[in-house]
């Protein structure tokens, strides 16, 4: 489980939109589709590669309710990416948009990278809100964007691995001081540039892995 | 090879240090136009300082000599004052060394510190200087300033067997070195072309310096080579030809201005840039400060404490691992903590035990007189109602009631906590150790996991405890809610506790095993046992603010 950068995630958006589905799909492959609502916060956890980089990102799941909304607010500290996510089919989680991204500006670091991901785009019948009013949004916010669904997986694995891969270039930019942890990103125990990829360091899915024993 | 051309030099020197005094006013009109006020007043303090040095003594070339030697100190505070102002003149001023540390941390710019950092270290070690005669003064110093150039500061207690012929060329070396004019040239040519080295691959292609630097260069070879023509002839004895004060006049006019503007300029941008350089991926220097202890800490705090020691001990594993395979399937406890969720949902316990400090403070602040009273004596009683029993041995929750208490303590508390999990885990390991055909290491690395996994599900209750303390804002009675609080914590640990025994006895069983090895595994593991009740109890206690913002 080595890893050479570790980044933390938060995932938010209204309640509903899928956020925990996304999360299992993302860490287990699979769905879900009668899910418990979060209290506070729930993880999850899974090895990317990218630029032969072993990364290990570290996915803070947020309650939706607004009951936890000062929480959930006090857990966006330290993040390096942000998905924020709502439901194509409930116009109404797109409106509540604009507050959470003044949220997420406000209690966060300023370098966070945020993708904004229209959840459920499985169904097409029901769809309430047009990709181009989500595209629109982020090119007015400077967000990245994506339809996905978690129930296909469609999409679910790139908006992920796109946010690091930004997180990534950020780093590479010298826009995000690695070593000031309230950005979110923790440099791996066995990082070191002269040799960047061990073998036989399994990547492999999943952070609940037990034990080997 | 600027030996031999410092040789040349040497008599024109000696006149020069003599009748300087109205370069003097023209070098300085052409620093302070240059200079930023800031990079004055360093200068005067570093000025005022060389000088007061030079008082004690009693050296001829004193009147001119700081003065002479400042491009290159400026070149190294610049590196620091564009950002560090006022820690850069401390050390300027006080501590000439500290400054060469710092500035040593910066790739490879060593070498051409040292020989600075010498020569301060020099003049304090020549106590004897005023009363030896000047050549002989200056060849030792000399001795020591060069050895700095090639082997770093180590060698300040250089021998002084230089020969007497030898003697005067150092004599003007050394004076061109640090006093004479050529202490400029000496910067903007040998300061100009080793930090370009230095910092080449830094800067290439981004700094932008002037054509300035180039044509400095090629200046300083010129006026080197035609001084050497013309000076060389000369007698090296020293003082007082004052053909060549004119010469040494003209020179400094005409060419030394340029080399200076140009020489600066360079530095400067070069200060410019390495401070970016340096800042590089850290802004504000914060990484580099706190590399040199200048910021201090904060405290740090439990989860990130775990986390240094779980990246220690995997290092530690990586390496072992490479030679001993059958070492790497073994985790170490913070490793499996974090695998198990512990250290994370720690991490947001500590964030939501933050908020709500935050929240008291801010209410704290707000009240006064009799209401502040009260909002301490309440927040003083629930501290007190967190207070957990004595560790004993005696008060172990036998194993077949701690489900039961459990659950108890559960339903006092009104919110939705769940330790089915926990003591499933607790079971299963019962079960593992009865029928499992396990060797020690099995044994022991299952007791770590074991441990690891039950701390790691007891923080994330208090973690979701108090989250859920947090949203319900109707509650019962905080003294209900903490004394549930306590009666699990009390329940956890003695699960950990009964855990660790029945894996020691388990190891214990184990025949073909030497006790050495057997006694080494029972430790490490009463000792993670040890630290799964620490962990326990700071989890629980940073629920205190969770329970004191629900009591006021």
């Amino acid at each position: 489980m080595s890893y050479a950068y570790l980044f933390k995630y938060i995932i938010i958006g209204d309640t509903g939109v899928g956020k925990s589905c996304l999360l299992l799909q993302f860490t287990d492959k699979r769905f879900q589709p009668v899910h418990d609502l979060t209290i506070g916060v729930e993880f999850g956890a899974r090895m990317i590669t990218i630029d032969s980089k072993q990364i290990k990102l570290q996915i803070w799941d947020t309650a939706g309710q607004e009951a936890f909304r000062s929480i959930t607010r006090s857990y966006y500290r330290g993040a390096a990416g942000a998905l924020l996510v709502y439901d194509i089919t409930r116009r109404e989680t797109f409106n509540h948009l604009t507050t959470w991204l003044d949220d997420a500006r406000q209690h966060s670091n300023s370098n966070m990278v945020i993708m904004l991901i229209g959840n459920k785009s499985d169904l097409e019948s029901r769809r309430e809100v047009k990709q181009e009013e989500g595209a629109a949004f982020a090119r007015e916010h400077g967000l990245v964007f994506m339809e996905t669904s978690a129930k296909t997986a469609a999409n679910v694995e790139e908006a992920f691995i796109n946010t690091a891969k930004e997180i990534y270039e950020k780093i590479q930019e010298g826009v995000f001081d690695i070593n000031n942890e309230a950005n979110g990103i923790k440099i791996g125990p066995q990082h070191s540039p002269t040799n960047p990829s061990l073998p036989g360091a399994g990547g492999s899915g999943g952070s609940q892995g037990s034990s080997c024993c | 090879m600027e030996t031999s051309d410092s040789e040349c030099f040497e008599s024109a020197d000696e006149d020069f240090v003599s009748d300087f005094e109205d370069e003097r006013g023209q070098a300085s009109t052409l620093h302070h136009k240059l200079i930023e006020p800031e990079l004055c007043k360093l200068k005067i303090q570093e000025r005022d300082d060389i000088k007061e040095r030079n008082d004690d003594e009693k050296l001829p070339a004193e009147p001119i000599s700081p003065k002479l030697a400042e491009p290159k100190l400026q070149a190294d505070e610049n590196l620091w004052d564009e950002d560090e102002l006022d820690w850069g003149s401390e050390a300027a001023k006080e501590q000439p060394l500290k400054l060469n540390e710092s500035v040593q941390s910066t790739p490879e710019s060593k070498n051409q510190d040292s020989g600075w950092d010498d020569f301060d270290v020099d003049w304090e070690s020549e106590p004897s200087l005023s009363n030896q005669s000047k050549p002989a003064t200056v060849s030792s110093t000399e001795k020591s300033y060069s050895n700095a150039e090639d082997d770093g500061w180590e060698s300040v207690e250089a021998p002084k067997d230089t020969s007497n012929e030898k003697q005067d060329s150092d004599a003007s070396w050394n004076l061109f070195g640090r006093w004479g004019i050529s202490s400029m040239l000496n910067s903007a040519s040998a300061g100009v072309s080793t930090i370009r080295t230095n910092l080449s691959t830094a800067l290439e292609g981004s700094i932008g310096i002037p054509a300035d630097e180039d044509l400095a260069k090629a200046k300083v070879l010129e006026t080197s080579n035609q001084a050497a023509s013309e000076y060389c002839e000369e007698p090296s004895s020293g003082f007082g030809f004052s053909n060549l004060v004119s010469g040494v006049t003209k020179f400094v006019e005409s060419t030394g201005t340029k080399v200076i503007t140009g020489g600066l300029d360079t530095l400067e941008a070069i200060g410019k840039k390495t401070v970016e350089v340096l800042q590089d991926g850290d802004p504000g220097l914060k990484k580099k400060r706190a590399f040199l202890k200048l910021d201090t800490m904060g405290k740090p705090n439990l989860s990130q404490t775990l986390r240094e020691a779980k990246e220690q001990a995997e290092k530690e594993m990586a390496d072992i691992s490479q030679k001993d395979k059958e070492k790497r399937r073994n985790k170490n406890y913070e490793t499996l903590f974090d695998d198990h969720q512990g250290l994370v949902h720690l991490e947001a316990l500590e964030m939501l035990s933050k908020l709500c400090s935050i929240k008291l403070d801010n209410l704290n602040n707000s009240l006064s007189g009799s209401a502040l009273k009260d909002m301490q004596e309440t927040l003083e009683q629930v501290k007190e109602l967190c207070e957990l029993p004595e560790d004993e041995e005696d008060d172990k929750v036998p194993s077949h009631e701690t489900q039961e208490s459990l659950s108890t303590a559960v339903k006092e508390i009104n919110i939705p906590l769940s330790y089915e999990k926990l003591l499933a885990v607790h079971e299963e390991a019962d079960v593992w150790m009865q029928t499992a055909d396990a060797d020690l290491e099995d044994v022991h690395q299952r007791a770590i996991d074991t441990l690891a996994q039950i701390t790691a599900l007891a923080v994330e209750q208090y973690h979701k405890a108090g989250e859920l303390k947090v949203k319900v804002k109707d509650h019962r009675s905080t003294a209900d809610e903490a004394d549930s609080l306590v009666q699990i914590t009390t329940v956890v640990k003695s699960i950990i506790r009964s855990q660790a025994e029945k894996f020691t006895d388990r190891l214990n069983s184990i025949g073909n095993s030497s006790k050495d090895e057997i006694n080494a595994h029972i430790t490490n593991i009463f000792y993670e046992a040890g630290n799964s009740g620490t962990y326990i109890q700071d989890a629980f206690q940073l629920l205190i603010p969770v329970l004191q913002v629900g009591a006021v």
